[in-house]
């Protein structure tokens, strides 16, 4: 790989990026909110290959905020049961409204493990912690048996870290339906405790985590 | 192979709104098992003393402890390698007067500076070196969650002649210093969980060999099982309360557990076979050992009390020298092959058995505290020396013993923090000492 | 003059008297010393006397670590082959003849092993070579047992023919 190649490439995508976000009216990074689907911070042209390119604007995947990802047998509720099922992975995060920077979904850990995050300090910049954190929650995930082959299937989990890297209020934010597959992406976080410290330079007590683990069987 | 991590700089740009930020991301494509890239950046010192370290040492000794962590790829501003492609810098302050020392570390990322960790560091100019080595394991600590292991010392048996004697040095080499002087043969060093005693196995009594205990940082030897017939492989437990360790006084060699100073002895094989080895799991719920009462050598498991035996892996053949993660989930072992052993490790429960080290012979593994690396005694390239293995798939790195012929090394627990650590105002870093 | 010749021959009676009475402190500090000496005292000699020899009144050829033969182990094994009990049927008779002589038996392996367990397997070899002596009549207060393991090898090869030599109970003379 050149590098006159990927600063063409690189130039080519902040164009793109600029008409996007332009578009979006100056939130910078994350737009929350029932009718927004759009959560990476970098195009998803620009995401390392092997990424299933995100569906943009999932107006299937639309979700009431607090759905718990049990199902209420019997009750007919129609979309928010089966969210995880159309093929395209949604990309899109609900529930409390975040405004801070992410990390698109990249190939990490286990074969077929897709893992992102986005965190909810406005103005975190350091962008090795939420590598080091995606890194370390994805070594701790295990693929669990009975999936099927190649249906793509994503859970996001939301958990707060302290200033020392203690691990706390971890709870399943969007389920994928399967209850096994919520459980090893929580137990992915459970087991990554204690993360690294927080940088110094980062002012908070804690910071709110959404990580997002999008798995394909091979 | 390293993959290159592709860079993408990208502007957000803000319609309206005053939350307009650049923002600068890295993906990186290679994923989990890529190495964080440091820079090193020499620590600035006015003047110093005369034969006050020089700041040149510390910036080295700092640079060799991230190194070894595995963790890091480290590149060196005072030998003028560019900072390429890093994520974070090092560097600080070193000032020496009065007979203290203080080092002022800092890391910042690369490269807009910010900070991700500011610690002061004191002690008295005799113990540089350990400062150094705590910031070494700080700046670990602030990029996994878990401590280094830089401040860690290894005990070993130097060859001399026909004797062996028990050694000590820092893991870096520096400081070694015998703690025997008996010209006899001594074998089997363990630690005690808080680093300050090594029980050991000799034959200075003049018959069988006995067990004795002597403080790490030298003294008297204090027997501690001078029983009739074999004394051998002392293994402390992880609360430091017990010593599991191999007698034969009642006509077999038996793995029993003794108290700390050796006394109330609780047999725990009970068989015709040879046990020995024992070696704790880290919860002290499980021993491991060897046993041939199944005709050769192969690594058993059994509760604390002696139940529940189990033999640890049926992937490999020959398997002895049993040593447990302290992380708890794989355990270290030797297969003897025609040239001697092999390094492997399972998984506690058996499986996933995989070979990590091979050529010459590979004997005595021992962990790390933190379970990163596996040091080991091997006549890969000449006389026995010590090696460590980080697991990684690249060849093992020989530790500096002064051109000793080194064996049987045991890894020390964690250090505890010994110079002052004074956090500065601006630090919000955990103050250390992670469990 | 008279007075002199009788105060010298007081002076000698006393010197006598202190004489005999020395003597006889003496005696009495003989009998504390430690070899485990014939419960006679001798009140006679001052010095004590040295224990007495062994009983044999005619001289003996002196026992020599030559005139005991190895014996030699398969690998991993502690296993007595033949020719190893050929060697301890001369050893057996040897100590049967010759009750003044006690032996250590050490155990010894070559470098195949790990230390711990060569330590256990030459004890082994040891401990099977004293209990074929046993067997055989020998008294087992005098055989000692001690195993090196694989730390005292006799040679320093790293092939068949040194790790044969090193595969071993050893007898050496107490």
């Amino acid at each position: 790989m050149t590098r006159g190649a990927l600063a063409s490439s690189a130039v080519v995508h902040v164009a793109f990026l600029a008409v996007v976000f332009a578009v979006r009216q100056g939130e910078p990074l994350i737009v929350a909110g029932p009718d927004a689907v759009q959560v990476a911070l970098i195009e998803p042209g620009a995401m390392p290959r092997g990424v299933p390119a995100p569906a943009p604007a999932e107006k299937a995947a639309m979700k009431v905020p607090d759905i718990q990802p049990e199902r209420a047998e019997g009750v007919k509720l129609v979309p928010p049961k089966k969210p995880a099922r159309p093929a395209a992975p949604v990309r899109e995060e609900a529930a409390p409204p975040f405004s801070g920077p992410s990390l698109p979904y990249a190939r990490v850990g286990s074969a077929g493990l897709s893992g992102g995050l986005a965190v909810d300090a406005r103005d975190f910049e350091f962008t090795y912690y939420l590598m080091l954190i995606r890194n370390k929650v994805a070594q701790n995930w295990a693929p669990p048996a009975g999936l099927e082959s190649g249906r793509p299937v994503r859970a996001v989990v939301y958990f707060r870290v302290g200033r020392g890297g203690g691990v706390s209020a971890i709870r399943l934010e969007n389920g994928s339906g399967i209850e096994f597959f919520d459980r090893a992406s929580l137990r992915a976080v459970t087991l990554s405790d204690p993360l690294p410290p927080l940088p110094l330079g980062f002012p908070g007590s804690d910071l709110g985590i959404h990580f997002g683990f999008e798995y394909a069987r091979p | 192979m390293r993959r290159l991590p592709l860079i993408v700089l990208l502007a957000a740009l803000a319609a309206t709104g005053a939350r307009a930020q650049t923002r600068e991301v890295r993906i990186d494509i290679a994923g989990s098992g890529r190495r964080m890239q440091l820079y090193c950046e020499a620590f600035e010192t006015g003047r110093l003393p005369a034969g006050a370290p020089a700041a040149r040492q510390a910036d080295e000794v700092l640079a060799a402890d991230l190194e070894q962590s595995a963790v890091f790829l480290v590149s060196r501003a005072w030998a003028g390698q560019p900072p390429f492609d890093v994520e974070a810098v090092t560097g600080g302050r070193w000032k020496v007067s009065g007979g203290q020392v203080t080092l002022e570390g800092e890391v910042r990322d690369f490269p807009a500076r910010r900070p991700i960790l500011s610690k002061v560091y004191r002690g008295p100019v005799a113990d540089w070196r350990r400062l150094v080595h705590q910031f070494a394991d700080d700046i670990v600590l602030q990029f996994t969650g878990e401590p280094g292991v830089a401040g860690t010392r290894i005990a070993f048996m130097v060859v001399e002649g026909r004797s062996k004697e028990l050694w000590v040095m820092d893991l870096d080499g520096a400081g070694a210093r015998s703690l025997t002087r008996d010209r006899s043969i001594a074998l089997s060093p363990s630690w005690s969980p808080d680093g300050s005693l090594l029980a050991f196995s000799t034959y200075r009594d003049g018959g069988s060999p006995h067990l004795y205990v002597v403080p790490a940082t030298g003294g008297k030897l204090y027997p501690v099982s001078v029983r009739p017939g074999l004394n051998t492989s002392p293994a402390y437990s992880p609360d430091g309360r017990e010593l599991a360790c191999t007698l034969s006084k009642d006509g077999n060699s038996e793995i029993y557990v003794l108290d700390a100073r050796g006394g109330s002895p609780r047999r725990l094989t009970d068989n015709r076979a040879i046990d020995t080895s024992p070696c704790w799991s880290p919860t002290g719920r499980e021993i491991a050992f060897t046993s041939d009462r199944s005709g050769s050598p192969q690594v058993h498991v059994m509760d604390r009390d002696g139940g529940n035996v189990r033999r640890l892996t049926y992937e490999v053949d020959y398997t002895d020298s049993p040593a447990w993660s302290p992380r708890g989930d794989l355990v270290a072992f030797v297969s003897r092959t025609s040239m001697g052993f092999d390094l492997y490790v399972c998984g506690a429960g058996g499986a996933n058995a995989r070979l990590v080290v091979s050529g010459g012979s590979n004997e005595n593994p021992r962990w790390s505290p933190d379970g990163r690396h596996l040091v080991f005694a091997s006549n890969r390239e000449g006389p026995y020396a010590l090696f460590v293995s980080d697991l990684d798939g690249r060849p093992p790195r020989k530790l500096d013993t002064g051109a000793r012929t080194a064996m049987s090394p045991s890894w020390s627990p964690s250090p505890s923090h010994m110079a002052t650590t004074v956090p500065t105002n601006a630090s919000h870093s955990n103050p250390g000492g992670r469990p | 003059m008279r007075k002199t010749r009788a105060l010298l021959f007081v002076a000698a009676l006393a010197f006598a008297a202190l004489f005999a009475a020395g003597c006889a402190k003496k005696a009495a500090e003989a009998p504390p010393t430690p070899p485990p000496a014939p419960p006679v005292v001798q009140p006679v000699t001052p010095e004590s006397t040295p224990p007495p020899a062994p009983e044999t009144p005619v001289p003996v050829p002196t026992v020599t670590a030559g005139d005991f033969t190895d014996v030699f182990f398969d690998l991993d094994s502690h296993a007595l082959r033949d020719d190893a009990k050929l060697a301890l049927d001369l050893t057996a008779k040897l100590l049967r003849d010759r009750v003044d002589v006690n032996i250590t038996l050490e155990g010894h392996c070559d470098e195949r092993g790990t230390v711990e367990y060569n330590q256990a397997l030459g004890e082994r070899r040891a401990n099977a070579a004293r209990d074929y002596l046993v067997n055989a009549g020998v008294s087992a207060g005098r055989i000692q047992t001690l195993s090196y393991g694989k730390e005292r090898p006799f040679a320093e090869g790293h092939d068949e023919s040194a790790w044969a030599q090193n595969r071993r109970a050893h007898f050496v003379l107490r």
